[in-house]
């Protein structure tokens, strides 16, 4: 099977995508192409691909730990199955699998990054930053392992949907006349139904990665979707999905739920208080694409323990958990409780 | 070791120093001044007793004098100069209640000072007045000592009445005149700080949980960030009315009179309420 390296059709170097200039850049003689340029090196290439076909079917079959030889200088290059996009470990040249990227395999669009490395690294340092409960050493002491820009594959889903909700809902008044105070309260039996239509809801489909640190990068600007081409992959590294449409279907189904339930409940109004009794979403109409969204990871080793993060590579927003520091939480715990203290004491004493 | 001993022997020699001048104290401290000679002695020990625990439990000095000479003096006047020459009451606002049976004039009169003021109100204190003096018209004057001591001890557990105000006989009849004061219940610092301090550990407590929490980064989706605008539509909307309750309670309108505490200013300066009658 064989491997592509998007090459620089005027000296011969690996071309990668260039998430700042939005275009592919030749590294060596700084030449720049745009999107349809690398769309016909590519069709050049491909031709050239055909013609060793069917031997690349046969070692398909072979196993799982795939092992494919460099094109730029003979290397194997060693990786799991769901690897899509890698580099090679001795020459650094991008490395492209197509074999994960066919068939079934193939993603019908993808966001390209927009966060180059130093900008995603130094996106990250701001956000440390701004955490009040971390040791001020971590960024300082700690030490990045790894960081990589990734194609997550994901599965978008568009769903419609007919949603029924039953609630009770009540009103209180009160006034006074004479000496009496009255207390009036009605009762209401609610029922709401309505149809929506969800667009783009996103479920990754790689065991790898966590799902909610995955949720909580959302969401990514779909404007900015691009149709696949494996030149966007060049210079990154992506992975193929292992958990396939059906499969996160579940995972859509539960926000389907909470997403019709707050739809429906916001549109009973002009109660003093509503409770939900029941609430159903049917999902009749669902279609998944499968589609590669960039993030950034970083994996961060701090005394002796790795912290995972994950940054959207499309809009730098990040998720992750840091490391408490239990001594920076003490001093906010006391610093904040004597403020409220004194603020309680001085000015509350009318109140208590 | 042997060190030890003797710090053990010093500690003990001081608990038990403190102890005896304990002792001492509670026995200075008298509470019945039977000067007309009206209780039997077993009597006036039962009552010692009595005040003294009851003088405990409810934080409040409680005295109980008797007197065949007036000097002169009003019933008021007397009962009051008598506390604040004795130094009577506890705190620094001598909160205390003395009964006076003043067997001159042939008048029962009860003089509050401090906090007794407020839980003593004009209307409380004719109510402890119709208690005792029966027993004292029949020479039953321990009974009408008890009944007392029986009675305060019942109106302070009620607590100070929620629409308590305190009216200085020089009251003008002007609301913001400082001699009328409307009751507002002064908690001991300690205890207000205490409150202060939970509600500020807890506030602290909670800060930095919602700060942990945004540690991981939050979820930034809704319902809406999916959804396709105009997408929506609502097919059916049914608000039925099923049943409606009325419930009432009566206003306690009569805030007058009845949360009234009269007070007056002793000679010695102090404020002092009460309210007396002859018997």
């Amino acid at each position: 099977m064989s491997v592509i390296t998007y090459q620089c059709p005027n000296c011969g170097g690996p071309l990668g995508f260039n998430a700042d200039l939005q275009s592919w850049k030749c590294e060596f003689c700084l030449s720049d192409f745009d999107e349809d340029a690398v769309r016909a090196l590519k069709e050049e290439q491909e031709e050239h691909r055909s013609e060793n076909a069917a031997e690349e079917e046969r070692a398909e079959f072979e196993s799982n730990a795939r092992s494919y030889s460099c094109p730029s200088c003979g290397a194997e290059i060693v990786t799991d199955d769901t690897t899509a996009a890698t580099f090679c470990y001795y020459c650094h040249n991008p490395a492209i699998l197509p074999g994960n990227l066919s068939g079934t395999y193939r993603p019908s669009k993808v966001i390209p990054f927009t966060f180059e490395r130093a900008a995603a690294t130094e996106a990250f340092i701001k956000w440390c930053k701004k955490k009040p409960l971390l040791s001020k050493d971590f960024t300082s002491s700690s030490q990045l392992e790894l960081l990589s820009g990734v194609y997550i594959p994901f599965w978008l889903y568009d769903c419609d949907i007919r949603g029924k909700m039953s609630a009770s809902a009540r009103n209180i008044r009160t006034w006074t006349s004479g000496d009496k105070r009255y207390t009036e309260t009605k009762y209401y039996d609610v029922v709401r139904a309505g149809t929506a239509k969800f667009r783009g809801i996103p479920a990754d489909g790689s065991k790898k990665t966590d799902d909610r640190l995955m949720e909580t990068l959302e969401p990514y600007d779909y404007s900015q979707m691009r149709d696949f081409s494996m030149s966007y992959l060049s210079g990154y590294l992506a992975e193929k999905y292992d958990v396939g449409e059906n499969e996160v279907y579940d995972r859509i189904k539960e926000r389907i739920q909470n997403y019709s339930r707050r739809l429906l409940e916001d549109t009973i109004t002009g109660y003093s208080s509503v409770s939900v009794n029941n609430c159903l979403a049917d999902i009749y109409q669902s279609r998944a694409t499968y589609v590669l969204l960039p993030t950034w990871m970083f994996t961060y080793n701090y005394k002796g323990k790795t912290y995972v993060f994950a940054m959207n590579g499309q809009t730098g927003k990040i998720a992750g958990s840091l490391p408490l520091s239990k001594a920076r939480m003490a001093l906010w715990f006391m610093g904040v409780s004597a403020v409220a203290f004194i603020i309680l004491f001085v000015v509350g004493g009318i109140f208590i | 070791m042997k060190k030890r001993k003797y710090t053990l022997l010093i500690v003990i020699m001081l608990l038990a120093g403190l102890f005896i001048s304990a002792l001492t104290v509670m026995a200075a401290a008298q509470k019945i001044y039977d000067e007309a000679e009206l209780f039997s002695a077993s009597e006036k020990g039962s009552l010692e007793k009595q005040t003294v625990s009851l003088s405990e439990r409810i934080n409040m000095d409680v005295i109980i004098i008797t007197t065949n000479e007036n000097d002169g003096k009003t019933s008021s006047a007397y009962a009051d100069d008598f506390y604040d020459m004795n130094g009577f009451g506890y705190g620094d606002e001598a909160d205390g209640v003395l009964l006076l049976i003043n067997m001159e004039d042939r008048e029962v009169y009860i003089s509050t000072c401090g906090k007794a003021i407020h839980y003593l109100t004009d209307r409380r204190i004719e109510n402890m007045l119709d208690k005792i003096y029966p027993h004292l018209s029949e020479g039953n004057y321990s009974e009408g000592a008890a009944a007392f001591l029986n009675s305060l001890e019942y109106y302070v557990k009620e607590g100070i009445p929620a629409n308590q105000v305190t009216k200085d006989e020089s009251f003008t009849g002007n609301p913001s005149d400082p001699s009328y004061t409307v009751y507002r219940e002064t908690e001991n610092p300690s205890k207000k700080a205490l409150i202060c301090l939970v509600i500020s550990l807890g506030i602290g407590a909670g800060v930095v949980g919602v700060m942990a929490a945004h540690n991981k980064g939050r979820i930034g989706t809704n319902a809406n960030t999916y959804l396709d605008p105009r997408s929506f539509k609502l097919l059916h909307a049914e608000d039925r009315h099923v049943n409606t309750k009325i419930t009432h309670v009566t206003i306690n309108t009569n805030s007058g009179g009845s949360g009234t505490s009269s007070t007056h200013t002793s000679s010695g300066g102090a404020s002092h309420g009460g309210g007396g009658r002859k018997f």
